[in-house]
């Protein structure tokens, strides 16, 4: 179902895709593969007009977070997806997650940013609140 | 009906006060559910006079389709200005009725998306856990509703918080926040006058979460430790400090503090004699003239119609 939605963004090359779309789209196709692939391989599947080196930062990227792994000794190097269910659907969730205007019209957020005056104030706060912010629950009487 | 039907178009003006004082002296359950009623009959005094210039404005539109009789003199005198605020007002009620749509369909598609994806991780419990390297926790609405926090989230709370983290999702969810949120949002589009007032109910839900947490644990000061905790692993936004220094405390120390001060009064109404209670005042007033000006518009019109139309 992913894969025909990806493929029907592959028709429009032109429109400009955030981080989290091309992830999604690098990570279902290393999914169709039933080996480990090159990052050619991967560009080839994309046909979207990614050039190679947008590729290698994508899987780089998905790397970092441990979605994918690198496989292969020296030249070329290899790429695995983490055969991994839960993985993927936290990829495909923060792809949703990453359209903050769509995002923020459904969900409310536990926290929202802080400024870094915020940021003082929160952790002077914090500090007020108990000899440790970590610690065990503190039975001084409410202020 | 003159210059009462420009009234509710404006009297949502009377309604900022509160917005920006409902957080004191009120309990924010309180506090949101004002905030929504006031929001949600301001817009819809501002839609049906909307609504009603509109009708005028058709009057004038050559060849409507519309009886002779609605094309009357006597219909373009009840309205002051008439010839611009009729056509303004086709044009204003066209982009009301986009700025609404657009808003119901975005909420309902991303709720739809973002469930099928949780349907993925397989699993019916009514937590979803991400595994996802940025710490992140929502409650997402539906039938039912899933709380959706990531392992970041959870990796950087003590288990002890995490029960506060989950209650406050919880809280979300069971006191359908969504719908007063999704209320507002609308009543926004409606007439841009009542935006302030969604920002002061977005906070208002929040704080409203942070006590049903605190009543779940029964522990203020841990619910506020783990408000304060996950605020400080979440990434910060670059450049979002310009002005730090000079700005007013943000919403998430706020929410900390109130925790760390006593329970809230559950108190319906606002004591008279302070500013917040004042502001309640003044919306009130203002809710009542907006009413009661969109009434009286739209009786006259119909008086007016039925009088030049031959039915």
């Amino acid at each position: 179902m992913d894969a025909e939605r990806t493929g029907g963004e592959r028709e429009t090359p032109a429109r400009r895709r955030g981080q989290g779309e091309l992830e999604a789209q690098v990570l279902s196709v290393l999914g169709e593969a039933s080996e480990p692939v090159t990052a050619a391989w991967v560009q080839e599947r994309l046909g979207a007009g990614l050039s190679y080196s947008t590729v290698i930062t994508i899987l780089t990227r998905l790397h970092a977070k441990q979605a994918v792994t690198r496989t292969g000794r020296g030249r070329p190097v290899l790429w695995e997806p983490v055969a991994n269910e839960a993985g993927l659907a936290a990829l495909r969730m923060r792809r949703l997650l990453d359209k903050q205007s769509d995002r923020d019209a459904v969900l409310s957020s536990f926290v929202s940013v802080l400024s870094s005056h915020d940021e003082d104030l929160l952790r002077s706060l914090l500090a007020e609140s108990g000899p440790d912010d970590t610690g065990a629950p503190s039975d001084r009487p409410e202020r | 009906m003159g210059v009462f039907v420009y009234l509710p178009l404006v009297l949502p003006l009377t309604a900022l006060p509160i917005a920006r004082l409902a957080e004191q002296h009120l309990h924010p359950r309180r506090a949101a559910r004002l905030l929504t009623t006031v929001a949600v009959i301001l817009a819809s005094c501002s839609l049906l006079c909307l609504g009603l210039l509109v009708v005028v404005g058709t009057a004038q539109l050559p060849g409507n389709p519309l009886p002779d009789g609605w094309s009357d003199d006597e219909v373009r005198e009840a309205v002051p200005h008439d010839a611009f605020a009729g056509k303004a007002s086709i044009l204003a009620l066209v982009v009301v009725t986009a700025a609404c749509g657009f808003t119901v369909h975005r909420h309902f598609r991303f709720r739809a998306r973002a469930h099928r994806v949780l349907r993925g991780l397989g699993g019916d419990d009514d937590v979803a856990v991400l595994p996802d390297a940025i710490p992140y926790a929502y409650a997402l609405p539906g039938s039912p509703g899933r709380v959706m926090v990531s392992t970041a989230m959870l990796a950087s709370l003590e288990p002890a918080e995490h029960r506060a983290l989950f209650a406050h999702e919880r809280a979300h969810l069971t006191g359908r926040h969504h719908r007063l949120l999704l209320a507002t949002r609308l009543a926004g589009c409606v007439n841009p006058l009542l935006w302030p007032l969604l920002g002061a109910l977005v906070y208002s839900t929040e704080r409203w979460a942070d006590e049903e947490a605190a009543r779940v644990t029964g522990d203020r000061r841990l619910t506020a430790r783990a408000v304060g905790k996950a605020a400080l692993v979440a990434r910060p936004v670059p450049g979002g400090a310009a002005f730090a220094a000079f700005a007013a405390a943000g919403p998430v120390p706020r929410r900390v503090a109130a925790l760390l001060g006593p329970v809230p009064p559950d108190r319906s109404w606002p004591p008279a004699l302070t500013p917040a209670g004042a502001a309640a005042l003044v919306a009130a007033a203002g809710t009542t003239v907006s009413a009661l000006s969109a009434l009286n518009a739209a009786v006259a019109l119909f008086l007016v119609l039925e009088a030049a139309t031959p039915l």
